[in-house]
């Protein structure tokens, strides 16, 4: 087994797949190549890849598909490409556990981002630091402490479980359902504006300006992420 | 009653003071209150003449207008019948006018008031008077017509029949009573064929005969006065008798007559309705089916939609309605009630107009003319009329909503072809798009740590990708173009070969590792071509091929005069197109299924054949015997210019020019491979 990190690519265009394969390989990254998602499956189990870059629209079966029955079986996170540009589509598989999506066209850097924050994801969750530091803001998850340029901030529970959720999944898209699920328990999955109140008194709290956040970011239509670097 | 007020039934005759009945018996209705005008129709009806028949249609045009429900019921026991009929409908009140008839009548099948009285039961007989002058209801007596007269000379002329046969075969053999049966026979049979006043005469006759020539020849008249008087009385009663039950008869068969043709007519209709779609057939139907029934010129004019306004009153021929009825028209449409002779609205008019009046609204009107001016509509035919129109309208009411539920079909179809175009463009569009992004992303981010190898790889690919995205647009383009009809083909006659070495040029790059070879047959012309679209035809063509074939495979290009033209095929050694699907491939957004690579909206083959179209031309695909899509597509010579016994002459020039046209580049297929 090699060091380098495996990406299996699920990707029907071979213009897409090429550019993909040579900014990955100079990247360092072993590359996996399937044209369907029959040839990904299989290349999943047989290659065990680190991560997997998705497209949802596949010649044979829905890319969807593919996500369904790999998540029956595996947690390997899933970057998903849709090029419909819907967000409903996006919703959808993230819901089904895609760990982040791209929307054609992207340009390279965006995806290497979202592979480095999955991988390191990964490898987080084995090291369990419970100190998480990005820019000026601090969080003990310890001593449930929340510091900022400096000052300690007093929040509610519900903010500092909301805080802590985005926290842990620091770079990586959160969808509405899955936040509410996740803070307010299974019974709240369609109340947005829970979380768009709560979304607000965080950002206030802990922005320097909670129109341009540094930290709480919006991806419109889907949910928020919470910055990594 | 559940607060409803219970109907009545009013009884309405052919006579002046019947429309006073009506009127008064409209001034008790309270408001939402149903009642109903009957007419009762007995034997004496079929004795109306022309002004009754027209007073009869006035009363119960009245009674409607003024909302009652008009009803005529034949009936032989008139009494009976408009018992049964108000029992029915749960009227609790018969409204009939003073009786002007001699009580007598009433046995000659007149409605007797105090016959419905006796049998009313539960429901109220209601008498109004009318007020109007006993002797303004006499009628003039009618004078008997020529046909009544003959009838009379027949009765006396079997009569007299019967005295010679007695004479002759009866009184020199038999007794005397015998001569009296003959001359029972002949009244019975007068009175079968001929009626209730000739079988009088016969019994008088009868009598008088057999007094004068077989009993008091004597002159002993006195002693058989009372056996005449009993002979008489008897021959009397059975010759009204029977006349008057074959009168019942002959009515009833006369009314079971006209119902059932009333009911065939209904019938017919309606079964010829249900085979017909449009308004306009169904309109057209009806025409012809109503004037018919009423033996009248029926014509039908459509409102466009129901209440629309009246000017869109379609005239499917112009030339059939004066400006004057303009007018008519707009009122019955606007008040859907019908107008025109023998109504009071526009009485003046020479026709009558009826509203096809459905759920919602009017929806055209009838114009019903009667062969003779002056003629006027009998009751009956108003009935007829009346259920004729309401099942023609119901009819175009169906054909409007078919129609209706068509359009809306039609435009969901529209939209769900628009969104899959959309959604087919946008990721054609997006997928080049994004690997030009992609790749010049990477060549920006990553530049300094590519090596020169990978660095010229991503300039290619965003090379290759801008190429793609020029195609696909340029095939949006003409689809739109051609959706639109605003394509033009500009032809100039032009080889053919030609147009394929620009192609072949033109795909180069994306023709690496696909051995291309090309097959001109001998003696190719010049065909009438436009350039630019021909060769969007080979460039989506070759595309394809590449597209759908393993890299390595041969891709042929053959070209060869034919018949027609000139035909051009290019061949591949991909997996073909399922031989059911063979004429769909050129239909919008085929794709070949099971093929992994499904870059493309399917637009290619239909822009291909709407391009072919525009020359005169055909294309067709079919799979290889040894694996492969061949597809084929023609360029047309002109007719003067194809095989034939007069075209040699002109074939020959074709070539010539061809030939010259060709020399200056005899190798135009000088391409890469």
């Amino acid at each position: 087994m090699s060091s380098e990190p495996s990406v299996l690519i699920i990707e029907d265009e071979p213009q897409i797949r090429r550019f993909l394969r040579v900014s990955l390989e100079c990247q360092g990254y072993h590359l996996i190549e399937a044209q369907s998602v029959r040839e990904g499956t299989l290349q999943a189990t047989q290659a065990h890849p680190d991560i997997v870059i998705l497209d949802l629209g596949l010649p044979d079966l829905d890319g969807m598909e593919f996500l369904t029955r790999l998540r029956e079986w595996s947690q390997m996170p899933v970057i998903v490409l849709s090029a419909r540009g819907r967000e409903e589509d996006k919703v959808v598989a993230l819901d089904a556990g895609a760990n982040d999506y791209l929307t054609k066209p992207f340009g390279v850097n965006e995806l290497l981002a979202r592979l480095r924050v999955l991988l390191r994801g990964e490898a987080r969750s084995a090291a369990d630091s419970p100190i998480y530091e990005v820019g000026e803001l601090r969080v003990d998850l310890s001593s449930r402490q929340v510091i900022v340029r400096g000052e300690q901030l007093h929040l509610t529970p519900t903010q500092y479980r909301l805080l802590t959720t985005m926290i842990k999944h620091a770079g990586k898209v959160l969808t509405h359902r899955q936040l509410l699920k996740e803070v307010w328990g299974p019974h709240s999955v369609r109340e947005h504006q829970y979380l768009r109140v709560y979304v607000g008194q965080i950002r206030q709290k802990i922005e320097s300006d909670p129109t341009r956040p540094r930290y709480l970011l919006t991806e419109s239509g889907v949910g928020y992420r919470f910055a990594a670097e | 009653m559940d607060g409803v007020p219970a109907p009545f039934v009013v009884a309405v005759s052919a006579s002046a003071r019947a429309a006073q009945l009506v009127l008064r018996a409209a001034a008790r209705v309270t408001a939402g209150e149903r009642w109903f005008a009957v007419h009762i129709e007995t034997a004496t009806d079929s004795r109306m003449n022309r002004e009754e028949h027209a007073l009869l249609a006035a009363n119960l045009g009245l009674a409607e207008q003024l909302g009652a429900e008009t009803v005529i019921l034949p009936a032989v026991d008139p009494v009976g019948e408009l018992l049964r009929f108000a029992r029915r409908h749960g009227a609790t009140q018969i409204l009939v006018g003073k009786p002007r008839h001699p009580r007598w009548n009433s046995w000659l099948g007149r409605l007797s008031v105090d016959k419905l009285a006796r049998r009313s039961d539960q429901i109220d007989i209601c008498i109004l008077s009318d007020g109007a002058p006993r002797a303004v209801e006499r009628p003039t007596k009618v004078k008997p017509d020529q046909r009544q007269l003959l009838k009379y000379f027949s009765a006396a002329g079997l009569v007299s029949l019967c005295t010679l046969f007695n004479m002759l075969a009866i009184q020199p053999y038999l007794p005397l009573r015998n001569v009296v049966m003959i001359y029972l026979l002949g009244v019975i049979v007068v009175a079968r064929y001929l009626g209730r006043g000739p079988s009088a005469l016969a019994a008088v006759l009868s009598v008088a005969t057999f007094d004068l020539v077989f009993i008091s020849p004597l002159g002993s008249a006195t002693q058989s006065t009372t056996i005449d008087a009993i002979t008489f009385g008897v021959m009397l009663s059975i010759g009204l008798t029977i006349s008057t039950l074959t009168g019942h008869l002959s009515f009833q068969v006369q009314a079971a007559r006209e119902r059932e043709q009333r009911m065939s007519a209904l019938f017919a209709m309606s079964r010829e309705f249900a085979t017909l779609r449009s308004c306009e057939e169904i309109a057209l139907a009806a025409e012809r089916r109503i004037g018919d029934a009423v033996g009248a010129e029926a014509t039908v004019r459509l409102v466009d939609e129901p209440d629309h306004l009246p000017e869109a009153a379609r005239d499917r021929q112009p030339g059939r309605w004066t400006t004057a009825e303009q007018g008519i028209v707009d009122w019955v449409i606007r008040h859907n009630e019908r107008a025109g002779m023998g109504t009071s609205n526009h009485a003046e008019a020479t026709a009558v107009y009826l509203p096809l009046s459905a759920a919602h609204g009017c929806l055209g009107v009838l114009r019903v003319r009667l062969a003779q001016v002056g003629d006027q509509l009998s009751s009956e035919q108003w009935d007829l009329l009346k259920t004729l129109t309401s099942v023609t309208a119901m009819a175009i009411e169906r054909a409007r909503w078919v129609d209706a539920a068509e359009r809306a079909r039609l435009d969901t179809e529209a939209e769900r072809l628009r969104n899959s175009l959309l959604s087919a463009v946008s990721h054609d569009l997006r997928t080049p798009l994004a690997a030009i992004v992609g790749s010049s992303s990477t060549l920006v981010e990553l530049g300094e740590k590519l090596g020169p190898e990978v660095r010229h790889e991503m300039a290619e690919a965003i090379l290759d990708e801008g190429e793609r995205l020029n195609r696909q647009v340029a095939n949006l383009l003409d689809m739109t173009r051609l959706g639109n009809g605003s394509m033009v083909a500009h032809k100039e006659w032009q080889p053919v070969e030609e147009v394929i070495g620009v192609v072949l040029s033109r795909l180069h790059r994306l023709l690496k590792g696909f051995p291309v070879e090309t097959r001109l047959g001998p003696g190719l012309p010049p065909v009438p071509l436009d350039h630019g679209l021909i060769q969007q035809v080979l460039v989506n063509l070759v595309e394809n091929a590449i597209k759908y074939s393993p890299p390595g495979t041969p891709i042929t290009l053959s070209v060869w005069r034919d018949q027609e033209g000139v035909v051009v095929e290019v061949a591949d050694r991909g997996p073909g197109i399922p031989t059911a699907d063979l004429e769909r491939a050129f239909t919008r957004f085929y794709r070949v299924p099971a093929v992994s690579d499904r870059t493309g909206a399917g637009l290619g083959l239909t822009i291909c054949k709407g391009i072919l179209k525009l020359h005169d031309g055909w294309i067709r695909a079919q799979n290889r015997s040894d694996g492969g899509l061949a597809v084929q597509f023609l360029l047309p010579l002109p007719h003067s210019y194809r095989n034939g016994r007069d075209g040699r002459r002109v074939r020959r020039e074709a070539a010539l020019e061809s030939q010259a046209e060709l020399k200056p580049d005899p190798c135009p297929l000088n391409h890469p491979s």
